[in-house]
């Protein structure tokens, strides 16, 4: 999981799954929500997602129950899972942190002027 | 109503393997009906089906290919087409420094526009499909990846219509960027630097390759002129040997992933390179196709044992 990229779906399962267990429908809400309505997971994506994460040991299952004749499975994150995302998250705020501190150091002249010349 | 939509979507999860269904259709068909509901939809949307025909079929390749060997299959197939892609627009699409050769030697020629053949439609979707790729928009690429396979396919078709005529692409051509196609569907690039790189190297060793053959010189050299290279100049099969070794090296070592990357991800150039031998020397094509057959056998036992599986032969015992 180190030397590969973490893509988008799968920085939102995580981070849907950081707080508590959760089960597929409420995953794609909160995924849905995250993004800002920019990332709708299809049921297919998603559960190839989790499956993937599950054998890479990130995601676990945590119980299963029946709900108006629908069985929910529910997915909670591993302790290696929480690492991963904590990871994730440092190099992200990191990335955001230099972007930040150069845009403070943009010259005035360019900022009045709105942009290159 | 919830019946019938259980019912499409139990179908459509046909697509996957009857295993994978045994495990999680229960939880999957739960789901589909509860983002259905959310939507006040009685129907399946077509998208969301599509989606399922296409990850259940990834999860049955998956069956005999990890997801890590599928990816890795999918970035080199992606780099080494997108680099293909490029030196074949440059060099024999385009290539505006043969344009009055290619006049003179093909006067009937109609041309495709300022190229030489609606195959400069096809590299430019691979050039699209690599582009977005590399800002991390996979989907798109995979739809760019069909539409290239699609074009690939129709090509020589719509050449017979009176209207075409065009000279070229072979379907030599054709074919490799329809397997290199379908090979870069089979996953997603772990590591988009590391895609651009590969790529950067593939384009530089083909780019290298056409220049010390001369392809710079103001004769249009043809559309086979890759595979001709690689046929009569380059001997391609000296090169797969040392491959296969080195994916057999890698399988011997424990590093599986690595060696089956290897041994699928030549499997385009080799196949391609029999089809041409095939016409020029077929003693040779046999010759070949028996080694690499034998070479991939062997990748598979090396990546097999080193991962602790066992192959068991036993003889039925019919006398009781």
């Amino acid at each position: 999981m180190a030397d590969t990229e973490m893509r988008e779906p799968t920085f939102l399962v995580l981070t849907a799954l950081a707080n508590g267990r959760k089960h597929g429908y409420a995953l794609i809400k909160e995924a849905d929500e995250l993004s800002g309505g920019r990332v709708s997971l299809k049921v297919g994506t998603l559960y190839a997602a989790l499956d993937r994460l599950g054998q890479q040991g990130l995601v676990a299952d945590a119980g299963e129950e029946v709900v108006d004749g629908r069985l929910r499975r529910y997915y909670k994150l591993t302790d290696e899972g929480v690492e991963v995302l904590e990871r994730e998250v440092t190099r992200l705020e990191s990335n955001a942190g230099q972007a930040r501190a150069r845009l403070r150091l943009r010259p005035v002249s360019m900022q009045a002027a709105g942009g290159w010349a | 109503m919830s019946t019938i939509l259980e019912h499409q979507y139990r179908r459509t999860l046909r697509w996957y393997p009857s295993s994978w269904r045994a495990q999680h259709e229960e939880a999957v068909i739960g789901t589909l009906l509860d983002v259905a509901e959310g939507e006040n939809r009685s129907r399946p949307r077509l998208s969301e089906q599509l989606n399922l025909a296409v990850n259940g079929l990834l999860t049955r390749i998956g069956i005999f290919l990890p997801a890590r060997v599928r990816d890795g299959v999918a970035a080199v197939a992606l780099a080494t087409g997108t680099a293909f892609a490029t030196s074949f627009f440059v060099f024999l699409e385009w290539s505006p420094w043969t344009a009055a050769d290619r006049v003179a030697e093909l006067p009937l020629d109609p041309g495709f526009g300022p190229f030489v053949n609606p195959g400069v439609i096809v590299c430019a979707l691979w050039a699209l499909g690599f582009l977005f790729a590399v800002l991390g928009r996979y989907q798109i690429t995979r739809v760019l990846m069909v539409m290239a396979i699609l074009v690939a396919v129709a090509i020589p078709v719509v050449s017979h219509l009176p209207f075409a005529g065009w000279v070229g692409p072979s379907s030599t051509n054709l074919g490799f960027f329809e397997l290199l196609g379908a090979l870069s569907l089979v996953g997603t690039p772990p590591s988009r630097v590391r895609l651009g790189i590969g790529t950067g190297i593939a384009m530089a060793v083909l780019v290298a390759i056409y220049k010390h053959d001369g392809a710079f010189r103001p004769y249009y050299s043809g559309d086979h002129f890759f595979w001709w290279l690689m046929d009569t100049r380059i001997n391609l099969d000296l090169l797969l040997v040392p491959t296969f070794l080195v994916a057999i090296g890698f399988g011997l070592a424990g590093r599986g992933t690595t060696a089956a990357v290897i041994a699928i991800s030549t499997l385009p150039w080799a196949a391609a390179y029999l089809v041409v031998l095939a016409v020029t020397d077929p003693v040779q094509a046999i010759f070949c196709a028996a080694w690499l057959t034998a070479g991939l056998s062997v990748v598979s036992i090396a990546v097999l044992k080193r991962s602790g599986f066992e192959i068991v032969v036993r003889r039925r015992d019919d006398s009781r």
